[in-house]
């Protein structure tokens, strides 16, 4: 009785005290449960033409369809995922309590102080859900996002409940454009970040572990890139480019913002250096590589993580304010920067369009800008004194 | 003192060379030769050469670039804009005072309310006010400057009849500015400027006023706080003289680090408020494929962060009597 | 004539951390006598220096005075509003700090600095209290004090300024000074020159001295009575001949044979007390000193000894020495 208990998504969890845990499971699970029930046809559909395809069909995808069928393997996936997580945690949990201690983890620690902050745990389920939607974007989206409806009946609708945020000057919902967005946003924020992060990582290193004229050359390099604008700077490299893909988007400003977590790594390599534990693995003769990748750097990860997720909002924003400028990511591919774009014409007189593809984005941020915070305070017990 | 200042001026001349450096390369980098970006692709191939050897593009890199950087700091000399017809110098005299006067304004918008706010924060922690301050300030600087500025757009300047009290766009009432006095003039102006600054300015303050407190929670907790204390000094002396004049000297710094953020935003604030300014020019360029013109508006951006900074540098040195008397 | 300046009864500061309740200091009593020193003894995170800052009325939240008086003079320095005690600070009672390297603003002059205190407790014009500032700086023998008085702290040594703290701490000649580890932070020939200055001082000024320590050897020469506290309480207080050569506390024993001196065998082993001072989050019940105690009984475990006056004017907190459990206020020998 009691295993089969344990089958229920939440409830075990949630009945050995672990309540936050519970509750996400469960909501996780009843809303993609929604979300299956209610696109039944197309769940189905998509696998049934993959499933002919893999016997011997032809079939031809078209971009929408491929959609429908990673969406739909998400859907079955998260399903299945959520079903054994609650199953296998509640059995953890009850072998945990059966031993009479487990060491923690750091990351148990961490994760129960990131808990008792009621403003990051609400940034993370901000989050889950923005790459919920993102996933599920043709199952949420109630039209085609680059699809044009008639240009003359359908044209600056106002909102109702066949177009919850009324159509734009193409006739397109812009409901549906707005959630398609967040595959731009969350696309570009995560990859450019660590595209960021990564290039970061490298320099700071090497100029924290050589030190010396190799360290002052890399550092007079960031401050003269800290001293473009990083706007005015990307502007100049894409308009130098001549072509505005979503990819050549993301590299750059991933290549433009690395600045500063090349700064955090090199003064943490710098302050690591002159600990006792480095200063003995040196006289045991460690050689350089094992010196950076088993000593310097893993004790560097605390603040490489919290920059980079406070980097995501950033990113996010950088690609937003391109895209409102025109010069990110073009149309008719929806992102969230480049709606306001396209319907800040209409501030006045449709104001719902401009204003809820902006309030898109300062949620995502504010979303990840919880989360970081959270982490720097659940990370770093002396931030979390001062702040 | 001196010493401090003329290590900062070391500091920043290489900077200005590696800001130039930076930019010549990446004219060079641009795709095909630097003339297919100057003139037509299709003029006869006689010309071009006439051209190239006019503007020097016949001559070793290294020749090149020292002509480039003798023009820039010598002749304040950029090229031709294809786009604008005229030299970009004369383009950018012109847009510059008007960016300058935006940044400013901004500027002091986020040191006031930033501050100000700051030391509230800080001397009521966790209080309400505190909290409200927190979460308004992650709010704002988690915002995109072009969706402040549309809301407000919306609010001040046309999307509610009732509050519709500020012009949306332009540095002035083109109509009728010439017939107003001199004061209906200053007004006009002050009109157009205010909703920009705010937009620019707010976000940044935002940040602002989390360092303040930051800083001042710190400084609270030094022993010469505690000494002063002892003496008998009211709360009020304690953080206001001894507290606030301490906490307020790294501030200077972070004012200096956040001017390349000020500009990037002023780029934006300027499109949404049609501002004539150095960021419409860098766009407009943008689109046109105007290569001299937002090189140049780069540059010059790039310039006025390094003098920025010099200029926190020397303040920094001018108020923290451990730098100033040593 | 020994008078009382200034009287702690029962004092009780408390810490109310986010880990638990720390009893920083508890029940604590002794008496400063006008124009004498009181040496407060311990080891660190003891209780003494929160038992200085209590006098000051300067203990910041989570830490709060729950109980107790401090009487100077008559009056009850826990009984008057906060207004009428900022009077007090800096011109009744003074303090200095252990650390005179950051005890300083370091954005004002010195003379900045003390003129402020003169002028917060004395109604005097801007020249005047310049005067009174030179004058003070040179009263603790300060070189130059005219051209001195508008250099910042970070343009004087170590010694110096301790010597501006002293100076602004005695700025409005205050009935008590409390000497928080007044030289524990500078060079052993400073710390004497510091330890002379404020001897001469106190008898030009009659003043009275609360000496907080971990030094034998300064109370020794410098105060006439003695507190030592171990674990937030006071465990001995006599006056210092009778602590030097009758010790009746286990732990005062313990301290003064752990000491080296001049002239000892060197093949004599130092005394080591045994165990560790207990973190004061989880003290020991009954007698705190119990676990470490080569004289411990039963009863030690159980109850927590009370403050007893064992010889005239020798008061000691132990199970194991008899006496008459007696405040230590009401039997003072002048009353």
């Amino acid at each position: 009785m009691r295993s089969l208990q344990d089958w229920i998504p939440g409830w075990g969890p949630w009945r050995m005290g672990q309540h936050l845990k519970g509750a996400i499971v469960a909501t996780l699970f009843l809303l993609l449960m929604i979300i299956a029930n209610w696109q039944f046809d197309h769940i189905w559909t998509s696998l049934l033409l993959t499933a002919s395809k893999f016997f011997g069909a032809t079939v031809t995808y078209t971009t929408r369809d491929l959609d429908f069928l990673v969406s739909s393997l998400f859907v079955i996936g998260m399903l299945a995922g959520l079903l054994f997580y609650s199953r296998f945690s509640c059995r953890r949990r009850r072998l945990a309590e059966h031993l009479s201690s487990v060491p923690e983890s750091q990351w148990t620690i961490v994760w129960r102080q990131f808990r008792k902050n009621p403003l990051a745990v609400a940034g993370t389920i901000v989050i889950l859900i923005l790459y919920l939607i993102a996933f599920l974007c043709p199952f949420l989206a109630p039209y085609d996002p680059v699809e044009q409806g008639d240009r003359v009946e359908e044209r600056l609708l106002p909102p109702s409940s066949t177009h919850l945020l009324g159509t734009d000057r193409f006739a397109r919902d812009v409901f549906s454009r707005i959630i398609y967005g967040s595959r731009i946003s969350l696309l570009v924020g995560f990859l450019a970040m660590s595209i960021a992060v990564t290039i970061g990582t490298i320099v700071g290193a090497v100029a924290g572990f050589y030190g010396g004229w190799v360290d002052s050359l890399i550092m007079r390099f960031v401050d003269m890139m800290l001293s473009f604008p990083t706007l005015v700077l990307i502007i100049t490299v894409i308009a130098l480019w001549r072509e505005q893909s979503i990819w050549i988007i993301i590299t750059v400003i991933g290549l433009m913002s690395w600045m500063g977590v090349a700064r955090l790594v090199r003064a943490q390599f710098i302050a690591l250096k002159e600990r006792e534990f480095f200063q003995a693995a040196q006289a045991l003769g460690a050689g350089n590589s094992r010196l950076i990748f088993r000593h310097l750097l893993p004790n560097s990860m605390t603040p490489i993580i919290i920059s980079a997720t406070l980097r995501v909002g950033n990113t996010i924003l950088l690609e937003a304010s391109l895209s409102y400028l025109g010069l990110g990511v073009q149309p008719p591919t929806p992102s969230w920067g480049n709606i306001v774009f396209d319907t800040k014409g209409n501030l006045f007189t449709e104001w719902w369009m401009p204003l809820a593809a902006g309030l898109a984005i300062v949620i995502t941020v504010v979303g990840y800008n919880l989360v970081g915070d959270g982490l720097r305070d659940a990370l770093d017990p002396r931030l979390r004194e001062i702040n | 003192m001196h010493t401090y200042i003329i290590r900062r001026l070391l500091i920043a001349i290489p900077l200005l060379l590696g800001l130039l450096t930076v930019n010549f390369f990446l004219i060079h980098a641009a795709p095909g030769d630097p003339t297919d970006i100057f003139y037509n692709p299709d003029m006869d191939p006689e010309a071009r050469d006439n051209l190239r050897r006019i503007y020097g593009l016949d001559q070793p890199l290294g020749v090149q670039y020292l002509k480039y950087i003798q023009g820039v700091l010598l002749d304040f000399e950029f090229g031709y804009s294809i786009a604008k017809k005229r030299p970009v110098r004369d383009e950018i005299l012109d847009a510059l005072p008007n960016t300058i006067q935006l940044s400013f304004l901004a500027l002091l918008i986020e040191l006031t309310v930033g501050i100000a706010i700051g030391i509230l924060a800080a001397v009521r922690q966790y209080s309400t006010f505190d909290n409200l301050t927190r979460i308004s300030a992650l709010t704002f600087y988690s915002m995109p400057s072009f969706y402040l500025g549309l809301v407000l757009l919306f609010l001040f300047a046309g999307g509610i009849s009732s509050t519709h009290w500020l012009p949306a766009s332009g540095m002035i009432d083109i109509v009728r500015y010439d017939n107003m006095t001199t004061w209906g003039q200053i007004g006009n102006r002050l009109a157009h400027i205010l909703l920009p600054s705010l937009t620019l300015g707010i976000g940044a303050a935002a940040a602002i006023s989390r360092y303040m407190r930051g800083e001042l929670l710190e400084v609270i907790r030094q022993d010469y706080i505690r000494t002063a204390h002892a003496k008998g000094l009211s709360e009020r002396v304690v953080v206001f003289k001894h507290g606030l004049r301490n906490a307020l000297i790294p501030i200077i710094t972070i004012m200096g680090l956040s001017l390349p953020f000020l500009f990037s935003g002023s780029v934006i604030v300027e499109q949404v408020f049609a501002w004539p300014g150095m960021g419409r020019v860098a766009v407009d360029a943008a689109f046109q494929r105007d290569y001299s013109m937002f090189l140049a508006v780069n540059l010059i951006f790039g310039i006025m962060v390094v003098m920025g900074n010099l200029l926190a540098d020397i303040l920094y040195a001018m108020v923290d009597p451990r730098v100033r008397v040593s | 004539m020994e008078c009382p300046q200034l009287q702690v009864r029962n004092l009780r500061t408390h810490f109310f951390t986010e880990n638990g309740l720390v009893r920083a200091v508890d029940d604590v009593s002794y008496v400063l006598n006008k124009g004498q020193t009181l040496g407060l003894v311990g080891e660190s995170g003891c209780g003494k220096s929160v038992s200085a800052l209590s006098l000051m009325r300067l203990i910041t939240p989570p830490g709060k005075i729950v109980g107790g008086e401090i009487l100077l003079d008559d009056l009850n320095l826990l009984d008057i509003p906060e207004p009428q005690m900022r009077q007090i600070r800096g011109n009744w009672i003074s303090m200095i700090f252990q650390e005179p390297m950051t005890s300083l603003n370091p954005v004002f002059t010195i003379g900045n600095q003390i003129m402020e205190t003169i002028r917060v407790h004395q109604k005097v014009s801007r020249a005047e209290a310049r005067d009174l500032t030179i004058d003070v700086l040179s009263k603790v023998k300060i070189p130059a004090a005219s051209n001195r008085i508008d250099e910042f702290p970070h343009q004087m040594s170590g010694g110096m300024r301790q010597r501006v703290m002293i100076a602004m701490a005695l700025a409005c000649s205050p009935k008590v000074l409390i000497a928080d580890e007044p030289t524990t932070a500078l060079d052993v020939t400073i710390q004497a020159q510091i330890m002379k200055l404020l001897a001469d001082l106190q008898n030009d000024l009659h003043m009275s001295i609360l000496l907080i320590t971990h030094n034998l050897g300064l109370v020794a020469e410098a105060s006439d009575h003695i507190a030592v506290m171990y674990a937030s309480k006071v465990v001995e207080y006599t006056s210092t001949r009778n602590l030097f050569t009758s010790p009746l506390h286990p732990y005062t024993q313990g301290l003064l044979t752990s000491v080296p001196t001049l002239g000892m065998p060197k093949n004599r082993e130092l005394n080591v007390i045994p165990g560790q001072v207990p973190n004061p989050l989880y003290f020991p019940s009954g007698c705190k000193f119990h676990p470490r105690c080569p004289l411990a009984e039963n009863q030690c475990q159980e109850e927590e000894p009370l403050l007893k006056e064992v010889n005239p004017g020798h008061w000691v907190a132990c199970h194991m020495i008899k006496g008459e459990v007696t405040p230590l206020q009401e039997s003072d020998h002048d009353h």
